[in-house]
């Protein structure tokens, strides 16, 4: 099971910023699943289930609206500071910093979609499942998260 | 297929998602466009660029301090957690198991006298007051028996019960040398725990008779009135096959109580009649007319109802 720590713990922090409350919501997530395991009629893959309880429970966090403060820029600065290796954050570019900014602006449900598909892999079936969407949705969500940074990486990219 | 058309496909490009013929217009669009192909290799490079994020690993000690955190679970959501989930396979079987209990519950309590007799049971005083008693009841007990055939109680031959508690027979014991003593309130209080337990079959006998018979067979609380004898004696019948009913219209005369066996009285039996104090003389001259009556034992003096033992000789 805590195979999927780092997965698990990825998807919060990259969803929420911040790695105390990432480590919290990680830690949640495990403590439902050992609560839970008998549940799991193996229908869906484990991962799918664990992906949709992070991505649950961080939309929940986000909702509650402590999040706001996180509008701020040097909160999204935070953000990316977060996913580079300590000792890489000097040699980290400008384009990875941008684009961990720009990461952090998507509004949260586009957010998500984006961080399930492009940073972890999964199909456009499974981020359907873990967040119960229809997979148009899930479609049409990506392709306007991916079109909104493509617009917010021009400057970096031409 | 326009600009427009053509970058919405952009995703399911990337994808690899797209349709041949859709393939096919996309790229012939991405040809003959001036700005297309520069957006779409923007939109390119941005997707490569977030499939080039490293993933972010947990802090270390993350593992077991989820394993700490999962072994300080409270004892309640334990508890319920292992009782009820999951509710589709506990709940059921749950509702099935109460419904097996209960049902083995009601089994044994008919098929096991001893549990019936201890539910039905009411807590009795020792000596019921005279205003609450019938004028003349019969009551059925084969208690009364198991009493008198205590070894406390000298030349009586009854079998004594399974087990009299030790209690029960010291305070037979007791009644007879001082009566006064035991008539006390505060006495009398103590006395049910000392009750010998009867025997289930004959109790039963004794129920379905008291059901099929007459109103004046089931005795009120206060008629079931047990504790030690003030004077047990012997009655030689002169007419046995009578004596059933000339005790019954005796101890109504004198209005006392008659607590007998269900079975009709004969040689060996034991009855107990209740009386007031003042009533006794009657009672004693009538069973003397009766038969031959012999007193075996008295108590030195008697409290105001009397609890005298009967053994019916042949």
């Amino acid at each position: 099971m805590l195979a999927y720590q780092h997965r698990v713990y990825s998807v919060a922090l990259r969803m929420l910023g911040d790695r105390g409350e990432a480590e919290e919501v990680a830690q949640e997530v495990f403590l439902r699943v050992h609560r839970s395991i008998r549940d799991f009629r193996g229908e869906a893959k484990l991962s799918t289930w664990l992906y949709a309880i992070t991505s649950r429970l961080c939309l929940n966090q986000l909702e509650r609206g402590s999040r706001q403060r996180r509008v701020g820029e040097a909160a999204l600065a935070r953000i990316a500071d977060a996913h580079a290796n300590p000792g890489a954050r000097l040699e980290a570019s400008e384009l990875e910093r941008a684009l961990h900014r720009a990461i952090a602006e998507l509004d949260d449900e586009r957010r998500m979609v984006v961080v399930l598909r492009d940073l972890h892999g999964l199909a456009y079936e499974e981020i359907a499942a873990a967040l119960e969407l229809p997979l148009n949705t899930v479609r049409s969500r990506l392709h306007r998260a991916r079109m909104e940074l493509k617009r917010r990486l021009r400057p970096f990219l031409s | 297929m326009n600009c427009p058309e053509a970058r919405e496909l952009f995703s399911s490009r990337v994808d690899a998602l797209l349709t041949p013929e859709q393939r096919r217009a996309l790229d012939l669009h991405l040809q003959t466009c001036a700005e297309c192909p520069r957006e779409w290799e923007r939109f390119r490079r941005t997707v490569s660029l977030l499939h080039s994020l490293e993933e972010a690993r947990a802090p270390a000690g993350f593992a077991a301090r989820v394993i700490e955190a999962a072994r300080r679970e409270p004892w309640l959501r334990r508890l319920l957690r292992n009782v009820f989930l999951p509710l589709h396979v506990k709940l059921p079987l749950e509702a099935a198991a109460i419904v097996l209990v209960s049902t083995l519950v009601i089994f044994l309590y008919r098929q096991t006298p001893e549990v019936q007799r201890a539910v039905e049971a009411p807590p009795s005083p020792r000596v019921a007051a005279p205003a609450a008693e019938p004028p003349a009841k019969s009551v059925t007990l084969e208690q009364r028996q198991r009493d008198l055939g205590a070894p406390s109680v000298p030349g009586v031959t009854a079998p004594p019960p399974a087990s009299p508690p030790k209690a029960a027979e010291s305070e037979r014991v007791g009644a007879l040398e001082a009566p006064r003593e035991k008539d006390r309130p505060g006495k009398e209080e103590a006395a049910p725990a000392a009750e010998p337990p009867a025997v289930g079959g004959r109790m039963d006998a004794a129920r379905e008779a008291r059901k099929s018979a007459a109103p004046a067979v089931e005795p009120k609380p206060a008629a079931r009135a047990q504790g030690p004898f003030h004077l047990v004696g012997q009655l030689k019948a002169k007419n046995l096959e009578a004596l059933d009913s000339q005790l019954t219209d005796l101890v109504k005369q004198v209005g006392g109580i008659l607590v007998r066996d269900a079975e009709p009285m004969g040689g060996g039996s034991i009855v107990e009649v209740i009386v007031s104090r003042e009533a006794y003389p009657r009672l004693e001259a009538g069973l003397r007319q009766i038969g031959d009556f012999t007193v075996e034992t008295r108590a030195s003096s008697f409290p105001q109802q009397v609890r005298v033992a009967l053994r019916i000789a042949e």
